[in-house]
């Protein structure tokens, strides 16, 4: 049920008020929200502070929403603004704290997690591969990572015509594929490089 | 016109378009007969394809591998809980999680050395500092700063600790046990007869300016 996203949500019933189904609400959506967070917050922004944000604004303005067909895109709206402002705002504090108490590389360090998440080198380097494309591809990218999502639900959610999120998406991975063959190149090239200095080193 | 004609007719941002797209269909296994007689037609002209295809689907496998245990940490983020009211659960955010982490601000109270002075006045030290104390050198950390807080309200330089603490950052530790960053903070108050205050020249420079003590009286009596 957890990364369900269907027609069966009792969406009218939350707007309504009935906690009970905001609650069903909440956990069929609540990993897409994490996909949603994930594709706009700061890198060193934590994602569990900013999911209670969310589940906190859910809460609050669900009965804001006129219409249930407009739940997903204003659950997105909601979602990204937080991602954006919070993530911004926390990520500064925490930084700013951690310097003040002598831990400024530890601020300055968030590339190898997302989370408490430690991540392999490879998956490592796929995650910044797919961070660092440009908006329009990584939002639907990394939302078909979320297998309960098909090309019609990411195009309701993101309010675009289902033949444009297959473009995005099937250049978004063009690009992906592109951004890591380079990386991977270049790294052989550093390391070529350093293997000719060091053999120079040792004959002189 | 066959698959093959057509194929050869298009400009080669259309031919790069639709082999991005039959890659894409193969991965999501969305991909209908025609599109793998064009695939199949596409490769025969350019053997590249096979690689990018498995490249592209081992990226796609890693990625929605990172992902599904990332979104994970979702599953632990309910509405308002047991009490069904989103007023409590407000209620419970702003006061607890303001900084972050909320679950660990939790634990973090719960801990917490009780001997602290609270803000309140009336209030005074009863922990373990009490009473005998030890020589500072000698004093943990928790007795150290509990001898400074008393000292300091007695002489009336310290008015008081926050009861909540900050909660900069979560860790867990690989024995199990979570290592917690977080600020401590106290109220102190000092008498001063001389005082600054922070400003911008105009070149954009810090600067300290002195504060006009009697300035400050007046505004403060009107």
């Amino acid at each position: 049920m957890n990364e369900r996203w269907d027609q069966t949500l009792p969406i009218e019933a939350a707007i309504a008020g009935h906690s009970d189904a905001l609650s069903q609400v909440w956990v069929g959506v609540r990993r897409w929200v994490a996909v949603i967070l994930i594709a706009h917050k700061p890198r060193e922004a934590d994602l569990e502070d900013l999911l209670q944000l969310v589940a906190l604004q859910v809460c609050r303005k669900v009965h804001e929403v006129r219409d249930p067909s407009l739940f997903k895109p204003w659950l997105r709206t909601v979602t990204i603004n937080i991602a954006r402002e919070q993530g911004r705002k926390a990520s500064r504090r925490r930084v700013g704290m951690l310097r003040l108490v002598g831990r400024a590389r530890d601020a300055n360090n968030f590339g190898g997690q997302i989370g408490n998440m430690q991540l392999s080198e490879d998956a490592k380097r796929v995650l910044d591969a797919a961070l660092s494309l440009p908006e329009k591809y990584r939002e639907p990218v990394l939302m078909r990572c979320q297998q309960s999502m098909s090309y019609k639900q990411i195009a309701e959610v993101l309010s675009l015509p289902e033949t444009t999120i297959e473009t995005r998406i099937a250049r978004g991975r063009r690009m992906l594929r592109e951004t890591i063959e380079l990386q991977t190149k270049q790294e052989l090239e550093a390391k070529s490089k350093q293997g000719i200095r060091v053999i120079r080193v040792g004959g002189a | 016109m066959n698959n093959d004609q057509n194929q050869s007719n298009m400009s080669p941002e259309n031919s790069a378009h639709l082999r991005d797209l039959l890659i894409s269909r193969v991965i999501d296994g969305s991909a209908s007969p025609e599109d793998w007689s064009s695939f199949r037609i596409l490769a025969a002209s350019d053997a590249e394809v096979w690689t990018d295809l498995s490249d592209a689907q081992r990226e796609h496998e890693a990625l929605c591998e990172v992902m599904h245990a990332a979104t994970a940490i979702a599953d632990g983020v309910d509405l308002p809980g047991g009490s069904g009211s989103p007023l409590v659960f407000e209620s419970r955010v702003t006061t607890a999680s303001r900084w972050g982490g909320w679950a660990i601000a939790g634990v973090v109270l719960l801990g917490w050395f009780t001997g602290t002075i609270s803000m309140n006045p009336g209030q005074t030290n009863t922990g373990p500092t009490a009473g005998m104390l030890p020589a500072l050198q000698q004093a943990s950390p928790d007795e150290a700063f509990g001898q400074y807080l008393n000292a300091g309200q007695t002489s009336g330089q310290v008015v008081g600790e926050m009861p909540n603490q900050i909660v900069i950052e979560t860790l867990p530790l690989e024995d199990g046990t979570i290592e917690v960053t977080f600020i401590r903070q106290v109220v102190e108050r000092r008498v001063l007869d001389k005082a600054y205050r922070e400003a911008v020249d105009e070149f954009g420079n810090a600067v300290v300016i002195p504060v006009d003590i009697q300035l400050l009286k007046t505004r403060k009596s009107q």
